[in-house]
């Protein structure tokens, strides 16, 4: 019983793959179909907040990160903690809405609902790669050598995507069934960013405040995608497995949430 | 006998009825709070076997709780209690084109509905040509479906929908869907798939249709079955508990008046309820009022029900408010569509009505006979000078709603209305 709950969500991502697949296909699709610019507003979103992040913070308030003094330093930065930021933001904000938006599916088919804010933090994640690639871009122009340690990305990946995965199916549904959830998560969101050494490094933090980062998963996430792109470094061993662990804890805590109010969906859309 | 390929087990399903939105979120959120909804059983103890092949109808007013089954056989919502298994693929016509999406083509909306109901992808592509030409939209299939007309919409939905081997169908009025020929194509689909041993429910209160495809019939009220068995006996149960409720609902407020014995003479009668129910359905110059308009049975009782080619009363009660030299009394009787079926009057019959003063009153007996397709229909009554004048002393539709239960005999009526007829038959 007790192994049936843990491996449940596992199982929902390997027989629900070609739903899932045509999922995530079809809003990328779709997504981006009506607009005369199509997939490009994937790129444009995150080069214009990270020109206007940079000129606040490295212009305006002049924060530093590391030794370097060179503002494109800053934005390199910037950028490489907003890219796994961006994903999961974003990702979260799709999972609120997935459900009620394909309300005629849920409400009178036969559907895994469980699959809708999955597939949408899959698609979130999928742009993330664009993002990735402006960032490899931007390092090769800014005369960095990029490294193998950035390989491990393809490790960190994967405790991203529980995570994600997890708090998406776990607000996606309560945002169904109690619609507050989408403003506590927004503003819990803006809130969660600044909470994370994104626009200023963790080394500006006061000492003293400095254990409250390790409660915070994202810290951790966005750490390690500066390690492995910008100062490569492959992850270490302790931090990156308790980062799995809370992953796959929250994946499976998440998926409970849903599977318990995911009946009374219909009752309510 | 293999095991059936439906088994409900006293299924119970309840929907929580909050007074206010928010106390859902209170009782989610706060631990031990007071329960704040009351329970609607939508469906209450029903246990259902169907077996392989059998083609199962589902009637009941509304309300009785018939989507809600159909949605816990489609899997779509869980019984609260009991239990529901379905053994075997079920495809819903309950609502088609759920899952296209406007921007993708009818190509693409096809190949994802299979992959939603379980198919693989070059499994549906093998599909496709089939499902195209039942459809019948052709280049169409290659534009997003946004721009398709409402029946193409449906067309292709709906071959989608009985193109992946279902091996339960779930069919709802949306056969009403489409022009005649699709209707006719949908139905006659439907006969194969019979045939093919594919199991069918269908929910509809075209009664027509379920005697012509179910094997068996049950009769939902309130959330229970109250009856199961033969399609043409709960078609006939379920026609006259809608009657018995539009009496009920028209039965005027105060005592009944007594029904005249066979001894007692006609006499006129007013409805006072008469007036205030047919306001909207009225019109005349007012130089007599119809009063009354029933319905009576061979044993002289007031009815709303009569069956089949059954011997029957159309009484209507005329007061006249005016000197009027002649006057022509008639009626009619409209199908659901608002069609006039069948109707006469006094002039045509040859029968002709006396002067009348002011202050006197008259009533009209026509006995008929209603050989129409069972259903529901409403009587008009209208009283004029003659046949000449377009000023009708009194008209009013909707005057009496009847009903019209099928024969028992199980005799399937063709058209709208019996043809009487003589059949001689001389072998050579």
């Amino acid at each position: 019983m007790v192994i049936d709950a843990l491996v449940a969500p596992f199982q929902v991502l390997a027989r629900q793959r070609p739903v899932i697949t045509t999922f995530v296909q079809r809003e990328i699709r779709t997504r981006y179909v009506t607009s005369a610019l199509g997939i490009g507003w994937a790129l444009i979103r995150p080069l214009l907040l990270l020109i206007l992040y940079t000129f606040v913070f490295s212009y305006v308030l002049n924060v530093k990160f590391g030794v370097s003094e060179r503002r494109s330093d800053y934005a390199l930065y910037l950028f490489c903690g907003m890219v796994p930021w961006l994903a999961f933001a974003d990702g979260i904000t799709r999972a609120l809405t997935a459900v009620p938006e394909q309300a005629p599916l849920v409400k009178r088919m036969r559907f895994p609902s469980e699959i809708l804010p999955l597939h949408q933090i899959l698609v979130a994640l999928a742009l993330e790669s664009l993002g990735l690639v402006i960032l490899l871009a931007a390092l090769i122009l800014a005369g960095r050598q990029p490294g193998w340690p950035m390989l491990s990305l393809a490790a960190i990946v994967i405790p991203q995507f529980l995570f994600t995965a997890g708090v998406g199916w776990a607000v996606g549904a309560l945002s169904v069934l109690v619609p507050d959830t989408r403003q506590v998560v927004s503003f819990g969101l803006m809130f969660w960013m600044y909470a994370t050494p994104i626009v200023y490094p963790l080394s500006l933090v006061p000492e003293r405040l400095r254990w409250m980062y390790l409660l915070n998963p994202m810290a951790y996430l966005v750490e390690a995608y500066r390690g492995a792109v910008l100062d490569h470094q492959v992850p270490q061993l302790a931090p990156f497995a308790l980062f799995c662990a809370v992953s796959v804890v929250v994946f499976i805590a998440g998926y409970r949430v849903f599977n318990r109010l995911k009946y009374e969906f219909a009752d309510v859309l | 006998m293999s095991e059936p390929i439906i088994e409900l087990d006293t299924v119970s399903k309840s929907y929580k009825i909050y007074r206010n939105p928010r106390h859902r979120a209170v009782e989610l959120l706060v631990p031990f709070a007071p329960v704040l909804h009351t329970d609607f059983w939508a469906v209450q103890d029903v246990s259902l076997r169907v077996d392989r092949g059998e083609t199962l109808g589902v009637v009941g007013a509304n309300g009785s709780g018939k989507s809600t089954l159909l949605q816990i056989i489609a899997g779509i919502v869980r019984p609260t209690r009991g239990r529901a298994a379905v053994r075997g693929r079920v495809s819903s016509l309950l609502e088609l084109g759920a899952g296209f999406h406007p921007e993708l083509t009818g190509r693409e909306n096809v190949e994802m509905f299979g992959t939603i109901i379980g198919l693989a992808a070059q499994e549906m592509r093998r599909r496709l040509p089939e499902i195209e030409r039942f459809a019948g939209i052709g280049e169409f299939i290659d534009q997003p479906v946004k721009v398709y007309s409402s029946g193409m919409f449906v067309r292709l939905a709906f071959a989608a929908a009985i193109h992946v081997d279902p091996d339960v169908i779930l069919v709802d009025e949306a056969l009403a869907v489409g022009d005649a020929v699709f209707q006719h194509q949908c139905l006659l689909r439907i006969r194969q798939m019979q045939a093919n041993g594919t199991t069918i429910i269908c929910v509809s209160h075209d009664m027509g249709l379920i005697k012509a495809i179910s094997s068996s019939v049950v009769l939902l009220n309130a959330g229970r079955i109250i009856a199961e068995g033969d399609p043409a006996e709960m078609a006939s149960l379920y026609f006259a508990r809608a009657s018995a409720e539009i009496a009920k609902a028209e039965a005027p407020q105060g005592p009944v008046p007594t029904i005249a014995s066979d001894s007692e003479a006609v006499r006129f009668q007013a409805d006072t309820n008469l007036d205030a129910r047919v306001r909207v359905f009225r019109h005349g110059t007012g130089a007599a009022k119809i009063r009354s308009i029933e319905l009576l049975d061979t044993c002289g009782r007031a009815t709303t029900v009569v069956e089949f080619n059954d011997e029957a009363t159309l009484r209507v009660h005329v007061e006249y408010l005016a000197d009027v030299p002649s006057s022509i009394v008639g009626f009619g009787f409209r199908d659901r569509s608002g069609t006039e079926l069948v109707g006469t009057n006094t002039f045509e019959e040859g029968v002709t009505l006396p002067p009348r003063k002011a202050g006197s009153t008259l009533v009209v007996d026509f006995r008929l006979r209603l050989p129409l397709i069972p259903g529901t229909y409403s009587v008009s009554s209208a009283i004029a000078a003659d046949r000449y004048t377009r000023a009708y002393f009194d008209w009013i539709d909707n005057a009496l709603v009847v009903t019209v239960s099928p024969p028992p005999s199980g005799k399937a009526i063709h058209g709208q209305v019996w043809l009487p007829v003589e059949i001689s038959v001389h072998p050579s």
